[in-house]
């Protein structure tokens, strides 16, 4: 369970930042009171175009970056209060989430398992069934570095779901890799709604979301500008294509 | 601290598959250093030994004033001498390095000499960076003086006590530990320095900026233990590998003394050098050294938007390290309670005073808390910047 509310995420601008986007403002709000929840068992995508603040808004979720104002709460702790209890109830994925290529998928797994203090037994077993599923053991012992992309997506979805987080944001997972690599992100987020966990996932790959999304909510320049079910956006929207029904959500946002 | 050292053995592990940090860490101050060292030492003393025993083309301009002079020099096998110079050739052959010298007698030589008076010998020569040749020139010429002093002596009449009242009994009670402890000493912190600096260099920018290039600083940041404890695991390992490659150099460089030409007493100097408690008390020095190091530069890595330019920030603070490195290494800079506070001079200068055995209490004390503290300013920069956001996400 995920409880963003009102949140804000803004930053100073310098003179140069200032002439560089063309404003006098001295703050500019990447992220402008934006609330949302997202339940266990469903999955939620945040839609925005580039620059809309959907990796600011994860990774406030992540405890990543700190929030200006308001709340963000992940399965019952405030990421502002208790960010390390967050952080060990979230599996975070990005599309540019790199993994150390001088290690082995040996390694690197071990290696966050300690840090998420996982331990022997549970630790063993996870990772065997991890690795059956996604077929890491044959490249197990092999540098990252020589791996193909999609091995090394594997590894990362080894290395997001080793202590089995009940909450998992990904953050455009699919971005850059092609459509096999990117079958397996798409299993993965099936996969977890299945097992009952919270799962949000940030796109513009209208097709993506057709296929997973359960609820969906649009971001524009920072603003929430939709929220709803899968089903409310297609029966508001029945006579465009999804594709069609974003850009009219988005170009809907008066400009500032 | 699990987690501390989980993330530390992580980075050595890293660290030690990283083909440029190796190379700094292991090659240049295992081989390439003390390779170096090798070679210019051997071409120095080569040069020197040559000049010493060649065998020198002397032009012998003496109008029949030499007499004892030239017969002197006949027997000896270390020269030839060459006659037939006109006076106004022996520049251009010295020159063209026809010849080595040329000694010439003043025509009333001979004369001055009968009416014990002084006469003159020109002694021409090429001398520019080495001396030894001039050197050999002069000595020949001293011992005819001997001679011929000798000979006005037993003339007067008088022995060289009545001409001679003073002897200078000349005693330096500095021990050839002080007096050779103070050269090496001043060389020696140079090449520790600069050493930890660049075993540091690598590591900082590779588990920082590196860490931001390759896109795993999220991957990292993402897992439940506070950034303090990342940071640390990561500045372990930069120092440590400075540490590491300091104490590699300053071992390989004195194993590698005994194989070169280097006299004897300088040999047995380097290993007074490496008694225990020197050994402990420059320690004591290089490790706060080397956490301060470590602390700037993550500091400056965390900042930088990638590996490059890190490296660009980064490297030219050899500068700031090189020079108060070298002003150690000049003679009457000494240390005292204003040069303590100095830091990089403050290690340098007390290096040399306790190599030397003479490192005066308080001003080694003030050095060693001054450099403790630095360490600590600069790590709590480096934690400061990498608990900032802006900065570890900065691309």
């Amino acid at each position: 369970m995920i409880k963003v509310d009102q949140l804000v995420k803004s930053y100073k601008l310098n003179k140069k930042q200032r002439a560089e986007l063309g404003t006098l403002e001295k703050e500019v709000r990447a992220v402008d009171d934006v609330s949302f929840e997202c339940e266990p068992g469903r999955i939620f995508s945040l839609l925005g175009p580039n620059g809309a603040g959907k990796t600011t808004t994860l990774r406030m979720i992540a405890t990543i970056l700190n929030p200006t104002s308001g709340s963000v709460t992940v399965n019952g702790f405030r990421t502002d209060e208790d960010p390390a209890a967050v952080r060990a109830n979230i599996g975070f994925l990005t599309g540019s989430t790199g993994l150390y290529e001088r290690l082995t998928p040996n390694e690197v797994i071990r290696y966050f398992a300690k840090l998420y203090n996982l331990d022997g037994a549970d630790f063993r077993q996870r990772k065997e069934r991890l690795f059956d599923l996604l077929d890491i053991n044959e490249f197990a012992n092999k540098r990252i570095g020589q791996l193909s992309t999609g091995m090394k997506q594997k590894v990362s979805i080894a290395r997001t779901m080793i202590h089995d987080p009940q909450v998992v944001v990904f953050d455009e997972p699919t971005s850059g890799l092609d459509v096999i690599t990117a079958e397996n992100i798409i299993r993965l987020i099936r996969d977890c709604k299945n097992e009952g966990k919270t799962v949000i996932f940030s796109s513009h790959i209208m097709s993506e979301v057709d296929l997973l999304c359960d609820d969906l909510a649009i971001i524009h320049k920072g603003k929430l500008c939709y929220q709803g079910t899968m089903e409310q956006f297609r029966a508001d929207f029945v006579d465009r294509t999804l594709t069609d029904a974003f850009i009219h959500v988005v170009q809907s946002v008066p400009s500032i | 601290m699990n987690n501390i050292f989980t993330v530390a053995r992580k980075e050595f592990l890293d660290t030690l598959r990283d083909r440029r940090t190796l190379m700094m860490m292991l090659l240049v101050p295992l081989v390439l250093f003390p390779a170096l060292f090798y070679v210019s030492i051997t071409i120095q003393s080569n040069q020197e030994k040559k000049a010493r025993e060649k065998k020198l083309k002397i032009a012998l301009i003496d109008n029949g004033q030499a007499g004892e002079f030239r017969s002197m020099l006949n027997e000896r096998d270390d020269l030839t001498i060459i006659d037939g110079i006109a006076t106004a050739e022996t520049d251009s052959l010295i020159r063209s390095d026809s010849l080595d010298l040329a000694i010439v007698f003043a025509d009333d030589f001979k004369q001055m000499q009968d009416s014990l008076e002084t006469g003159t010998i020109s002694l021409i020569h090429q001398t520019d960076d080495n001396d030894r040749i001039e050197k050999r020139g002069v000595e020949l010429i001293k011992s005819y003086e001997a001679q011929l002093t000798e000979q006005r002596l037993n003339t007067l009449e008088i022995t060289s006590s009545n001409i001679d009242p003073i002897d200078i009994d000349n005693r330096n009670v500095a021990s050839d530990r002080e007096v050779i402890g103070k050269i090496i000493g001043g060389f020696l912190p140079y090449i520790f320095i600069l050493f930890t600096f660049l075993g540091c260099m690598y590591p900082a920018i590779d588990l920082f900026a590196g860490e931001k290039e390759r896109g795993t600083i999220e991957t990292i940041l993402s897992v439940p233990i506070p950034r303090t404890q990342i940071l640390v695991g990561k500045l372990i390992v930069v120092a440590t590998t400075g540490l590491f490659s300091a104490i590699t150099a300053l071992l390989s460089l004195s194993l590698s003394l005994q194989f070169m030409p280097i006299p004897e007493v300088l040999v047995q100097a380097v290993g007074g050098v490496l008694q225990v408690g020197n050994v402990l008390l420059i320690l004591g020095m290089m490790i706060p050294l080397s956490i301060f190091f470590a602390g700037i530069m993550t500091a400056l890595s965390t900042f930088a938007k990638s590996y490059k330019e890190a490296q660009s920030t980064i490297a030219p603070l050899n500068i700031l390290v090189i020079v108060p490195a070298a002003i150690g290494l000049m003679p009457g800079i000494e240390l005292n309670f204003g040069t303590a506070l100095i830091p990089i001079l403050n290690v340098a200068l007390a290096t040399k005073e306790i190599v030397a055995g003479t490192a005066p209490i308080g001003p080694l004390l003030i050095v060693m808390v001054s450099l403790v503290l630095l360490a600590g300013v600069a790590v709590a920069a480096s934690a400061r910047w990498f608990a900032s956001e802006q900065n570890v996400l900065r691309s």
